[in-house]
């Protein structure tokens, strides 16, 4: 499936299709089947599939089959050898994630 | 288009989190990425949970199951909206079956509406049945595939061309849903 928009949840979202805009959720998976093109804003990523845009998260998780097109927001990382990487990883204190995080679950 | 979420069963599925370790996910032949975007992989139904929002189009040419809130248009060839579901939008489709709340155009070869739906909006169809005690608000029009096919669910085309990636964008919409499922 492929969704033009936003995606908002209390729960969790795992992705194997195509989403072109926004997820917003505690936590997001992105599997090796799936692609994301615009923002993940998460407070946990899980990146095994194709992102071509930004992540959001306080902790992020990328694995071996992973392709990161971007930038990935970050205060704790944990990346797999053989992941396809072309992104910058800026690093945020928890201060920063924890203001995001309230504003976040407001629109959730 | 393959799915874009999946459960192992309906929607409530809080437990459904996979527990393996996350990096031993098995990895992605790039011609499984390709398959993916040229929607040609298998028909597992997508889900769109009960804690779930979405704003904005969802088109599959597979199932497709809402059970959340949908403020957009949705495209699919058997879609099903749950008791729970509340879509703000059009339903194209070739099978559409609603338990839930619908307001805007449902156009399907078959409509099915059960009695807990509550539709608000025209339904153009060519087979219709409604159960008692369903409401519907609008006109029910036998004119599936009479008029210009335009109307009639297009194929997804791929990923977008281009997607807005405004930071901090605030939507427009209503609240989030409730429940804490997983997707």
């Amino acid at each position: 499936m492929t969704v033009y928009g936003r995606l908002d949840s209390t729960g969790e979202i795992h992705v194997h299709g195509i989403v072109a805009g926004e997820i917003n959720a505690p936590k997001v998976t992105l599997w090796p089947d799936g692609y994301v093109e615009g923002k993940i804003m998460a407070g946990e990523a899980h990146i095994h599939g194709h992102l071509r845009g930004r992540a959001i998260a306080r902790m992020v998780v990328i694995g071996a089959s992973a392709t990161i097109e971007g930038q990935v927001f970050h205060h704790k990382i944990d990346m797999a050898k053989g992941a396809h990487i072309d992104a910058r990883f800026p690093w945020r204190p928890v201060n920063y994630f924890e203001q995001l995080d309230q504003q976040l679950q407001q629109i959730r | 288009m393959a799915r874009f979420m999946r459960t192992e069963k309906g929607s409530e599925q809080t437990s459904s989190e996979p527990k393996k370790d996350m990096t031993t996910a098995e990895p992605a032949p790039v011609q499984q990425l390709d398959a993916v975007r040229r929607g040609d992989q298998g028909a597992e139904p997508s889900i769109i949970s009960a804690s779930l929002k979405v704003t904005g189009d969802l088109e599959s040419d597979a199932e497709i199951r809402l059970d959340g809130r949908v403020e957009g248009d949705v495209r699919g060839k058997d879609v099903t909206i749950g008791e729970g579901a509340n879509i703000t939008g059009s339903i194209y489709g070739e099978t559409v079956n609603v338990a839930g709340m619908v307001e805007g155009k449902i156009e399907a070869r078959t409509v099915v509406v059960g009695k807990t739906a509550h539709i608000t909006g025209e339904i153009i169809h060519k087979s219709l049945q409604i159960e008692a005690g369903a409401y519907i608000d609008g006109h029910c029009r036998p004119e599936f595939g009479k008029n210009d096919t335009k109307s009639e669910s297009p194929k997804p085309t791929g990923p977008a061309k281009q997607p807005e990636i405004k930071a901090a964008e605030k939507p427009t919409g209503a609240t989030g849903g409730t429940g804490t499922a997983g997707i």
